[in-house]
């Protein structure tokens, strides 16, 4: 039975990514994005799958061979592939593995103290069928069990087809992460092959970015899904509302922090489509079942969030002290210049050549508002929650904010300017 | 007859990251002896083990799963230096049994 749960796994995973991949590359999806949105979104339906069988005690393989059912029901559409031109440049794969190996010298094994103290232990329970509540005992309050259980779920599940519990397999998630930030910042500007190796070089150079993304913290994931939301709003594709809602319900199911974006997304979809309650409808119905998931673990599992509980009579003297929203300004623009200065970098490269910023900033500015009023009300003391998470909380909308940079620029007229001082440097090389 | 180069080039580069990778992953995977340190450092200095954060490394990295009531014993490296750490006083400190399997 053990093979066969390693080999349904996998084909359950390969299957629901080629049939997403297909679907959207139907759709004139550019192909980078489509490859990201199918692996994210097929990995995540996994995970969910995996929970349920802990949530209602299910066997994992009984729904895996039911899956698979569900697969074969589509496999005449897996003949699409046969007319798809497949051609990748070199120098993309040649930037990855530069990637890789820079991954590689800030990565640790078992991660940074949030990786194995929360994420990979939470794992290390769902791994455990029949064990897996012990999770919740009060013992275990440290480990901030509230937590969505999406990550963990997911690492458990790869645990599971390979019957051990493994250091890679964390660590290869966080590495599959930050190959597809890069893919997905790529694929902006890919009309524009030296901008988009300036901005890849510049990210892999930002040490603070690379450091968070090696953690294997799950601040990378949500800023994944950030950044896809961000695209998929910008671009709009066909079917962009869907799959916008589906990758909020993602975020709020791998951190908490999800539901503050989904609810600024959501707000940002009704007041733009105020005249069309369609799109605000099917944002919604998108993501019902992954929120729907969330608020089940919430309502029978999950104890009461710490900052919530924390909350008293005091919030409202907290709201009206002038000295907290001078430190949080204070401490924010400080992590902003000392960890964030590439966005600055990038800043100073293309300030001539900006036209006009999507509207889409909004989303960032007010997630970030929130974010930073989480901080008026925290019932810990001030200095240390921020000095502990602020960083990763713009860690969640740094990638989205290139995005839109770029986004804004006149990338033709930067490319050139890029192009001809790079002929410039390779002429005095040469001399 | 012209040798498709870009071709070849992109094998060479994906053989190259696969390889990397393969390499990366299974040394994050080589058993290391951390159990000994540990060991080592409760030996010298007790009182470290009473934090909280090395309580919690401990069970970690020695693949524990804490529960209520027990704690699963996984696979240790060395189960000699284990069985040594979890010493009958420092089970008091865990305020938990433990069953081994």
């Amino acid at each position: 039975m053990n093979i066969w749960t390693t080999l349904l796994t996998y084909l359950d995973i390969i299957l629901a990514t080629l049939y997403i991949f297909i679907c959207l590359h139907r759709e004139k999806y550019d192909t980078y994005l489509a490859v990201v949105l199918a692996i994210v979104i097929s990995t995540a339906y996994m995970g969910t799958l995996y929970t349920y069988s802990l949530f209602f005690n299910l066997d994992y393989t009984l729904i895996l061979i039911f899956q698979l059912g569900i697969s074969f029901v589509f496999t005449k559409n897996l003949l699409y592939f046969k007319n798809l031109p497949c051609s990748i440049d070199y120098r993309i794969i040649c930037l990855l593995w530069l990637g890789l190996v820079l991954f590689m010298i800030f990565s640790k094994r078992w991660g940074e103290w949030d990786a194995w103290a929360i994420w990979t232990l939470h794992a290390k329970f769902l791994y455990y069928p029949d064990m897996w509540t012990n999770m919740f005992a009060k013992e275990m309050n440290w480990s901030h069990t509230d937590y969505p259980l999406l990550l963990p779920a997911v690492t458990a599940m790869f645990w599971r087809s390979l019957h051990g519990i493994y250091a890679f397999v964390p660590a290869t998630i966080a590495l599959a992460n930050f190959f597809m930030i890069l893919f997905i910042l790529f694929s902006g500007v890919r009309q524009y092959f030296l901008t988009g190796v300036i901005v890849s070089l510049l990210l892999m150079a930002d040490f603070n970015f690379m450091d968070i993304c090696a953690s294997q913290y799950a601040d990378s994931h949500v800023a994944l899904m950030y950044l896809l939301v961000i695209l998929l709003l910008t671009e709009r594709p066909k079917g962009y509302i869907i799959l916008a809602g589906i990758l909020c319900s993602i975020a709020l199911s791998i951190k908490n922090e999800g539901y503050i974006f989904f609810m600024v997304v959501f707000l940002y979809i009704t007041i733009s489509h105020r005249h069309c309650f369609t799109k605000t409808s099917w944002f919604l119905l998108s993501a019902l079942p992954l929120f729907l998931t969330a608020f089940y673990f919430k309502i029978t599992y999950a104890p009461d969030n710490d900052i919530l509980s924390g909350q008293s009579i005091s919030t409202l003297d907290k709201f009206l002290s002038p000295y907290r929203y001078f430190h949080i300004i204070r401490f924010g623009l400080e992590t902003l210049i000392a960890k964030y200065y590439s966005l600055f970098i990038l800043l100073l490269l293309c300030y001539k050549y900006i036209l006009k910023i999507p509207k889409e900033y909004k989303i960032i500015l007010f997630t970030l508002v929130a974010y930073l009023l989480i901080y008026l009300v925290t019932p810990r003391d001030l200095i240390w929650h921020m000095g502990t998470s602020m960083k990763r909380l713009f860690h969640h909308l740094y990638p989205a904010s290139i995005y839109l940079l770029l986004k804004g620029t006149d990338l033709k007229i930067f490319n050139e300017i890029l192009k001809s001082k790079w002929e410039l440097i390779n002429r005095n090389v040469k001399q | 007859m012209k040798i498709p180069q870009a071709k070849y080039r992109v094998s060479f580069w994906i053989s190259l990251l696969v390889i990397s990778y393969m390499v990366w992953a299974y040394s994050l995977e080589i058993p290391k002896s951390e159990a000994d340190n540990l060991y080592k450092i409760i030996q010298n200095d007790k009182t470290v083990f009473q934090l909280d954060t090395d309580r919690i490394k401990i069970c970690f990295l020695t693949q524990f799963v804490l529960a209520p009531e027990i704690i699963r014993f996984e696979l240790p490296v060395d189960s000699t230096s284990l069985i040594r750490i979890i010493s009958l006083e420092n089970r008091e400190m865990f305020n938990l049994k433990i069953k081994t399997n």
